[in-house]
């Protein structure tokens, strides 16, 4: 009559951890369980949508994004010409935001992968080899912490020169700190399992633990925070365009365009409002797909929903 | 209690260090070097450059030339704006209480309403009230402050005229506090946004396990009021999160400072760097960053220290 | 044989009216599994100054029963479908918050499982003590504090003062259930309700709390009402007994003759499994699982592990009445069943 069997004794993890080995079944559990998540779905969908629009943004156009229009200076959206208006130098806001979105994607994405590498590396030597080389890691990224984020971004951008890879760097920079404490908080927690113990008792050298037994569960930690950072990547990278330290213009940046509306926002708000929006659309998706991401990556998440 | 606030100083002082490491490094990434940084344009007058390598001893080896700096910084002496021509130090003093009072205005703002709204969206779970602020909740942090800020004074300064979107000069002289006042609440507000809703989420997750603790249904058996349930008892073990959570906010609001102060030309140290990027005054950034960094990493050392003595589970052994 | 009388004739009551009369409670949860029958269809009858076992394993709807007393549980996730509660001749409305809140502590009081944990670990016992005490007593700290000490005393906890000022954290398990029972007294019920005193305790901690409600039972004229899933506890303390499983109330009656003559199969495994009565000299265990509360079989609740069931288990029995205090909710006591 009991039926409470024994049936997936197989991955039953060591009781000390608290993230369970994921293995095959459990992955097409959480694919599974995203696909539930309506808004993740969602999201995803528009992020498709977006980098669609962005990469065809020279056939979707309908001007160029460079070239003003005297005559249109400021004009409304909504109307034949400009379905978004044009802002302060004539140029179709429409226009701008496909070709911005080229730019959007590339200073969001990017950071977040170099930072992933590099992050991970440091991450798990400071977690994983305690002493002196580890303590100077850990010791070395709490500086950087120490310093605001925003600001040792924007100094840095700004000492090596405004411009698209100033950027991307500047972004990795600052946000590799993050992931690094993530990664060396979950090896950290691992160091002391036992099947690491096991493992080492078995006569693996460090290195291939490292590889084959720990980095395995690091990897997922690291795709989570990517994916529900990503958002405000988005709106991090748009600032160094607001601040002027994005790509030069005229090249269309969503920040820039919100910054070139400021002087006319009295008379023309559309043109700081529009790319605001975008902004708030790609992030938003961004946000409920990693989201979703978290909850189906996270076995002990998805039984509360 | 005392041992680890010793602890934390201890470890701040390296911190301190290395952020001065990094601002120092600052300067010499700059193409063109350190003269460049300090001469600005100029850079082209031989006996300028002759003086300023002397003075920053930049002839001498990598580790000196720290030192030097750091003695003059230890003194308050960290240079000249290349923009202002005045002492550095001189300039930053007035702009950070500025942007002091902007932080402080907006971590109050993200904190009373944050609690607030994350207790009662707890209290008043999955009700339309609880859904509808989530999402716009949502919304707000997934939106630049910049752009909030312009919305806000689009609505609020432009079209309803209600506040003034910019005009502040300074709290000291003749304006009143109410003046002061009048303009902090725009910006502060724009700021505080996407704190709050990190605030509220967290409180809002907190009191969502401490409302079904055995102790709020004892207090509830016992005859306490449901107010008194939810905030003497419940709220008070979500506290300690809470606090921690407000702290974690300060440097992003640093950050966020930044944009806001351009925004709504508020004469802080936002407003500082922003005009130092234009310029390219090295130094007077240099320092900006250096200032705010002591001053979060100090914000830090407090806020860890009231989130320790109000967290009971730090009472066990 | 009859079926069930109408509640307040079930037992002869010991004075006029019975303090709490609970009628048709009824109470479901939702669950992403369905809906849970935490209790169906329960009634129950304290009188004054009487002393009530409820007992039944987990998941039988006691601690539902003795909290849906004082309409503690908070409405969503709970759902009342019916239910009605008597207390001192007035009807407690569930919408009634105001009344409720004079009630709970001052007439009807309760002590949880885990005494530590209905303390909040933010704050002292003795501020704890205050605050209740504040919402029910009107005085100072001054004008409290001796009736205070003293209760503390009476409940067996050494030096008093001491215990006023320390975290529920720092006091032991059974320290903090007698600190629990005498903040009850304190407050001064007429009714203590006792949820599984004495479960979370070591073996000494049990004894020194049952003999403090023993006592309580003793000198005052507080009714009780002890819910446990240990017979032992319920043996010693209570007059009348209640059996519960699945939600339902399976059998009640004095305790001496539950003890000496039970009549429902359940009872009996229970009593059987607990030492007390031998089947054939071995120990004795109830086959089976508890119930799946949101997917019960159809008719009677125990039918899948009964040892007894017949084909006609598969309605729900009534509650049949044994003698003019004792009911049992089984088939085997309709004579015409039984024998046919």
């Amino acid at each position: 009559m009991s039926e409470i069997g024994a049936g997936e004794g197989a991955a039953i993890p060591p009781p000390s951890l608290s993230l369970e080995l994921i293995p095959d079944s459990a992955f097409k559990q959480g694919a599974r369980a995203l696909l539930r998540d309506r808004m993740a779905i969602l999201g995803l969908l528009t992020l498709l949508l977006a980098i669609f629009a962005a990469i065809a943004a020279p056939f979707l156009a309908p001007y160029d994004p460079d070239a003003g229009d005297g005559a249109s200076i400021l004009a409304p959206p909504f109307t034949a010409n400009h379905w978004l208006g044009a802002d302060e130098q004539g140029r179709d806001i429409l226009s701008r935001i496909l070709f911005g979105a080229r730019l959007a994607f590339p200073e969001a994405v990017i950071p977040v992968l170099c930072a992933a590498i590099v992050g991970t590396f440091l991450g798990l030597i400071g977690g994983y080899f305690k002493g002196l080389t580890g303590e100077l890691v850990m010791r070395s990224l709490d500086v950087v912490f120490a310093i605001p984020m925003v600001l040792l971004a924007v100094a840095i951008a700004t000492t090596l020169g405004s411009g698209l890879p100033t950027v991307i760097l500047s972004m990795a920079v600052v946000i590799t700190p993050y992931i690094a404490r993530v990664v060396a908080t979950t090896t950290a927690q691992l160091r002391s399992a036992p099947f690491i113990d096991a493992a080492r008792c078995a006569g693996l050298s460090e290195r291939r633990i490292l590889a084959q037994e720990v980095i395995p569960h690091v990897v997922p930690a690291v795709i989570v925070y990517g994916a529900t950072n990503m958002g405000a990547m988005v709106v991090f990278a748009a600032g160094f365009g607001f601040l002027g330290l994005g790509a030069p213009p005229p090249t269309a940046d969503w920040g820039a365009m919100i910054s070139g509306g400021m002087k006319s926002l009295a008379s023309a708000p559309w043109v700081s409002t529009v790319p605001g929006i975008a902004i708030v659309v790609v992030s938003l998706a961004f946000n409920y797909l990693g989201d979703g991401l978290r909850v189906a990556l996270d076995p002990r998440l998805r039984s509360r929903h | 209690m005392h041992r680890y606030f010793a602890q934390r100083l201890a470890t701040a002082i390296p911190t301190m260090i290395g952020v001065s490491l990094v601002t120092f490094a600052l300067l010499h990434v700059v193409p063109g070097g350190p003269v460049v940084a300090m001469l600005g344009l100029a850079a082209t007058n031989a006996a300028a450059v002759a003086a300023v390598t002397k003075e920053l001893g930049l002839d001498r080896p990598i580790w000196e030339q720290y030192g030097i700096w750091l003695k003059r910084a230890l003194s308050g002496d960290l240079g000249t704006s290349t923009e202002f021509h005045v002492p550095v130090l001189q300039l930053i003093g007035p702009k950070l209480a500025h942007t002091l009072i902007l932080t402080a205005g907006s971590l109050s703002i993200a904190a009373v309403f944050g609690v607030i709204l994350g207790i009662t969206t707890a209290v008043y779970h999955r009700s339309l009230y609880d859904r509808a602020a989530m999402l716009i909740m949502l919304i707000g942090a997934s939106a630049p402050v910049f752009w909030i800020g312009l919305l806000l004074s689009y609505l609020f300064a432009i079209r309803l005229g209600w506040l003034p979107a910019m005009g502040m000069t300074s709290i000291t002289g003749d304006a009143s506090p109410m003046v002061v006042l009048r303009h902090l609440l725009l910006p502060a507000f724009a700021n505080s946004i996407i704190s709050l809703a990190v605030i509220a989420r967290i409180v809002r997750s907190n009191m969502l396990e401490a409302l079904v603790q055995p102790y709020v249904l004892a207090a509830r058996a016992r005859g306490l009021s449901r107010t008194r349930q939810v905030v003497v008892h419940a709220f008070r073990n979500v506290l300690p999160d809470a606090i921690n959570i407000t702290g974690l906010q300060v440097g992003f609001l640093f950050g966020g400072a930044l944009f806001v102060e351009v925004v709504f030309a508020w004469p802080g140290i936002g407003y500082l760097i922003y005009s130092s990027i234009q310029a390219r005054d090295y130094l007077t950034l240099q320092a900006s960053v250096l200032v705010v960094s002591a001053v979060f990493v100090v914000v830090n050392l407090f806020a860890d220290m009231a989130r320790i003595a109000l967290d009971p589970r730090e009472r066990v052994g | 044989m009859n079926a069930l009388p109408d509640g307040d004739a079930r037992r002869g009551t010991q004075s006029a009216g019975p303090l709490l009369d609970l009628t048709n409670l009824t109470v479901r949860f939702s669950s992403p599994a369905g809906e849970v029958h935490a209790v169906e269809d329960v009634s129950i009858s304290i009188g004054r100054g009487e002393s009530i076992g409820i007992v039944g394993e987990s998941g039988s709807g006691k601690t539902v029963t003795c909290m849906s007393m004082t309409w503690l549980l908070p409405s969503p996730p709970a759902r009342y479908l019916s239910g009605r509660i008597v207390f001192n001749g007035t009807e407690l409305k569930r919408t009634d918050e105001r009344r409720l809140r004079e009630i709970r502590g001052r007439s009807i009081g309760m002590v949880f499982q885990s005494a530590r944990l209905s303390f909040n670990p933010a704050y002292r016992l003795g501020s704890q003590i205050a605050e209740a005490m504040r919402v029910h007593h009107r005085g100072s700290w001054r004008d409290l504090e001796p009736r205070v000490i003293e209760t503390l005393r009476y409940c067996n906890i050494a030096d008093p003062e001491s215990i006023l000022s320390h975290f529920p954290h720092e006091v032991s398990g059974g320290v903090a259930q007698r600190v629990s029972i005498a903040l009850a007294l304190l407050i001064g019920p007429q009714l203590l309700i006792a949820d599984e005193p004495t479960t979370a305790l070591d073996l000494l901690s049990q004894i020194e709390v049952l003999s403090l409600l023993e006592r309580v039972r003793r000198e005052t004229n507080t009714a009780l009402v002890v819910v446990s899933h240990d017979l032992n506890v319920v043996r010693r303390i209570a007059d009348y007994v209640i059996i519960m499983y699945a939600g339902r109330i399976v059998e009640e009656g004095p305790a001496t003759e539950i003890f000496s003559a039970p009549r429902h199969p359940y009872t009996v495994g229970l009593l059987a499994s607990a030492g007390h009565r031998e089947k054939g000299g071995r120990l004795y265990e109830l086959p089976g699982q508890p119930p799946d509360l949101a997917a019960l079989p159809p008719g009677c609740s125990f039918r899948p592990r009964c040892p007894r069931a017949f084909e006609r288990c598969v309605s729900l029995p009534p509650l049949y009445a044994v003698s003019p205090r004792h009911y049992a909710r089984c088939f085997l006591l309709d004579a015409e069943a039984a024998c046919g």
